[in-house]
Formats: C-alpha cells, structure tokens, sequence
C-alpha cells in the first residue's frame, strides 16, 4: 500500500471538492505510477497556522509516494498531469500548488518525522488520533482528513 | 519547497506563528538563496514532543545543488537561534531535523522545481 499526503488550509476546499479531489489523486496515481492500493492522508491546518511568502498562505501541498528508482520522466508526467486536473478542480493558480513523488525510503523519512519527535505517549496520542478520525471517514464512506494539531 | 512543520508543546497564536515564520523565511532565503516564493511554515499545536524541546522543527529542503554539509550546517544552527529569538525561548528548547530530497521530485507552478543555486532561472522561465 503507497500514500499520498495532502496538506490544505481547513475550509480551502469544499466537502465535495475534497471527494472529487481524493477520487482524481487515485486515478491518475493508478494512471500514472502504479495500481497498488493507496490511501490518501488529508491534513487541513487551521488559519493563523500556515503561511507562505510571509504570508498567510493559499498554497495546497501533495506529496505521493512511489517505488525507489522511478522513472523520471513518468514522475513529470504524473506530476504534470496532477498540477493540470487539481488546478482545473479547484481553480487555484498553479503557483499555489507544490507536488512531490517521492521514492518510497525518502518518504518514509518524511511520513515519519512528525511521530519521530513525540514521546511515547504523544506517539500514542496522535496514532489514536489519525485512527479516530480514520474510523469516522470509513463509517461515513468519506476521505480521512483530520487537523495535525492535536 | 521547503515546508517547515513546527510542533509545539502547548497552543501557538497567529501573531507568534507569522513572526517566527517570517524569521524562518529571512533565514532559509539568506543561507540558501532560495527564493521567499518557495518557503511554507506550518504550525501544529500540542504535541507530546520527546526530550526537553519544547518546539520541534522539520524542515523539507532540495538537497544536491550548491547545499553542502557546511550550507545545511548553518541554516540548521541560523534556523534555531533565530526561531528560540522569535518565540521566547532559549536555543536548547528547540530542536531542527532537515530532510533533503532531489529538487526533481518536485513540482511547483506547473513546472519541476530547479536545483538549488538555479532559482533565478527558473522563476525567469
């Protein structure tokens, strides 16, 4: 199973761009990089809590995972093709979008970091915190979003 | 690119936030030459942080380019001192990890992001 984690200002998008959003992340990713399962991971920070250029931000971050060694002209074309279809949903500048495919050990590092500096229990805090509102997306049928603060 | 995730032990404020984000920024743009464009900070509030930090840091950066061990040494020691300044600290409560990965991973404005030390070509494009 690979991931995609996406990191939003709360209220940036509505309830149903988020679904269509989710649904065109799948699709290409199976498209473009590989038809193993993926879970997309939807953070969305709360205002006065995300800034870009010295300012409050507008900036949508998407950060997917892929296998080591991945072609890079196949990365362009997801990347590309990704940039086009968010950008066609949400009307956001494509100035405003940063996107990664990240090789698989590096976006471990990375998917790691924040449970790396928590304590055993703050681990243990934010794993039931993912994990609460991972049981309320799938009750409801609907992405996993939750606020990174706890 | 670069994305700093701040985590703190207790609720952060958005004026706090904007100023240490603001030094955050002067710092990254004045030890890499990275662009302001480029730089996003984010905030995530109480967090149980292991050992005696009380801010922990994450820093998302390109690596490759003009970053060397002395370069990421000096924005990592610029990063501390400066963010300790902004949030009232002392520079032992706040602890930086940077996290470098190909400039070529990534994507922004439509186009795939340059190595570092190339930027004022490719905001030119």
């Amino acid at each position: 199973m690979k991931k995609v984690l996406v990191m939003i200002q709360e209220n940036q998008f509505s309830d149903a761009q988020i679904s269509e959003l989710e649904k065109l992340l799948k699709r290409l990713y199976a498209e473009h990089v590989s038809q193993e399962k993926l879970t997309v991971i939807w953070s969305e920070v709360a205002a006065g809590r995300f800034f870009t250029n010295y300012a409050a931000s507008q900036t949508s971050i998407v950060s997917a995972e892929c296998d080591n060694g991945f072609p890079q002209k196949k990365r362009v074309d997801y990347l590309t093709a990704l940039a086009e279809a968010w950008s066609a949903v949400t009307g956001q500048d494509l100035e405003s979008l940063m996107l990664a495919l990240v090789d698989a050990t590096e976006f471990k590092v990375i998917a790691d970091s924040t449970l790396r500096r928590l304590s055993a229990w703050g681990r243990l805090r934010f794993g039931m915190h993912v994990a609460s509102n991972l049981m309320g997306a799938k009750l409801r049928g609907k992405p996993l979003r939750f606020s990174p603060s706890l | 690119m670069p994305v700093y995730t701040l985590a703190s032990r207790g609720s952060s404020n958005a004026q706090t936030n904007k100023a240490i984000a603001d030094r955050i920024t002067d710092i990254h743009c004045d030890t890499t030459g990275a662009p302001p464009e480029f730089v996003n900070v984010i905030f995530m509030d109480n967090h149980p942080l292991k050992g005696q930090a009380k801010l922990s840091v994450t820093g998302n950066v390109r690596s490759g380019g003009n970053r060397n061990q002395e370069l990421t040494d000096s924005l990592r020691n610029n990063l501390i001192n400066s963010i300790a300044e902004a949030a009232g600290l002392a520079s032992d409560d706040v602890a930086v990890e940077l996290i470098g990965f190909p400039a070529s991973w990534g994507m922004e404005g439509g186009e795939i992001l340059p190595e570092p030390g190339e930027e004022a070509a490719w905001l030119n494009r």
